[in-house]
């Protein structure tokens, strides 16, 4: 997984994330939206007059004081939290 | 005490079948599975012939593509992405080549069915090959596809809220999935799919159940249902690790 | 290379002299022989 930070402000960030697709990109910005201090978080797969770009872009906006790195590594953390009391609540139901 | 709640309704004897209904996820993560379970999910499939005697009527081009459809059994976590497995097919006609004449140099490699016909082959003709078979995603390729019938609906409720008018129109109230009354979950094959068998002269309102998804995934025998669910539930797991990972440095 | 001829079906070594023609027959028609190299094909 590459990353290209195209934006990087105290409370704005825009990344490049190469190889992904809607996959893990909607459940990424499906775990953003439910952190804490992310005001917004959206991701866009083939921006406009990219040249051909079809690597995802994320753009995340956080409240004044919220890191938006830090809040995209909590998402992360909560996607993974999520898989794996996804996975032991199957394997106890199998 | 987690968040999410599984409950399985059917189980397959040959475990290639599975339907169960997920409580407690978001659209976007049932969504994940169900994307990561048909393209990210890799499997072995034959990708590159040497073939050492074909007078059968077909090219080898197309032999080998038969081939490469072949579902391979692949035991997840004993393969990397990229690895291949050696396999021979040797008959002699007249006869028919089927998926099940495929010798695996692998013990955990073998054709899924044994009973997919290759080609028919003639008196005197003869088919003799070898065949390595890679393991990739179905992102890649639909022969490393694993899961081939996969997708999930919303878990419905029927809540009864009158009696129909006397001179009301019987029309057709077709519901397709299960149904959850009481806490039962009933499947909606039990009553033809049509809810006037269920309610005969009732009004009826058929609403989703928030965040209840009803899964059916159906697997080429690759693996197991559950098999290909906890894989793709790793595979998502592995690129949240992976982000997780490249933020914090 | 290799050829049969495709009315006495005995193997056939055309040269540059004899034009295409079977020596045994004299048949026109000749067919060519599968090589028997191991071939190595790519699924796509």
């Amino acid at each position: 997984m590459e990353l290209r930070v195209i934006e990087n402000e105290p409370s704005e960030l825009s990344i490049e994330i190469a190889g992904e697709d809607h996959t893990f990109m909607n459940v990424l910005k499906g775990a953003l939206l439910e952190t804490e201090g992310v005001t917004a978080a959206t991701y866009d797969v083939n921006p406009e007059q990219s040249g051909g770009q079809t690597d995802p872009v994320l753009t995340i906006k956080t409240e004044e004081g919220r890191d938006a790195l830090d809040a995209l590594a909590d998402a992360a953390g909560n996607v993974k939290a999520k898989s794996t009391s996804f996975r032991e609540t199957f394997e106890a139901a199998l | 005490m987690s968040e999410f709640d599984v409950e399985f309704i059917d189980r397959s004897e040959d475990d290639r079948d599975a339907r169960f209904v997920v409580r407690g996820v978001t659209p976007a993560f049932a969504n994940g599975i169900r994307r990561a379970m048909i393209a990210d999910v890799p499997t072995l499939s034959i990708d590159e012939l040497r073939v050492i005697e074909n007078s059968s009527v077909m090219f080898d081009e197309m032999i080998g593509l038969r081939l490469g459809l072949v579902p391979l059994t692949t035991p997840p976590g004993e393969f990397e992405e990229g690895e291949t497995v050696t396999l021979a097919l040797d008959v002699q006609g007249p006869a028919t080549a089927y998926s099940g004449d495929l010798v695996s140099a692998d013990g955990m490699v073998a054709p899924a069915d044994e009973n997919v016909p290759i080609i028919d082959l003639k008196e005197s003709q003869r088919l003799e090959l070898e065949a390595e078979a890679v393991l990739d995603h179905g992102k890649t390729h639909a022969k490393h596809q694993g899961g081939v019938a996969v997708g999930y609906r919303h878990l419905q409720t029927v809540e009864v809220v009158g009696d129909l008018g006397e001179f009301a129109d019987d029309d057709p109230q077709i519901l397709r999935g299960v149904i959850e009354e009481d806490g039962e979950l009933v499947p909606t094959e039990e009553f033809g799919n049509d809810l006037r068998n269920r309610y005969p002269g009732k009004e009826v309102r058929v609403e989703d159940v928030p965040g209840a998804f009803v899964f059916d995934v159906e697997t080429d025998g690759s693996m197991s249902a559950p098999e290909l669910v906890l894989e793709a539930v790793d595979s998502l797991y592995a690129r949240a690790d992976e982000l997780e990972e490249a933020v914090q440095l | 290379m290799s050829y049969k001829c495709s009315r006495c079906k005995r193997d056939v070594e055309l040269d540059e002299y004899g034009g295409v023609r079977c020596p045994y027959c004299g048949h026109r028609v000749l067919l060519k022989e599968r090589s028997r190299d191991v071939k190595e094909v790519q699924v796509e």
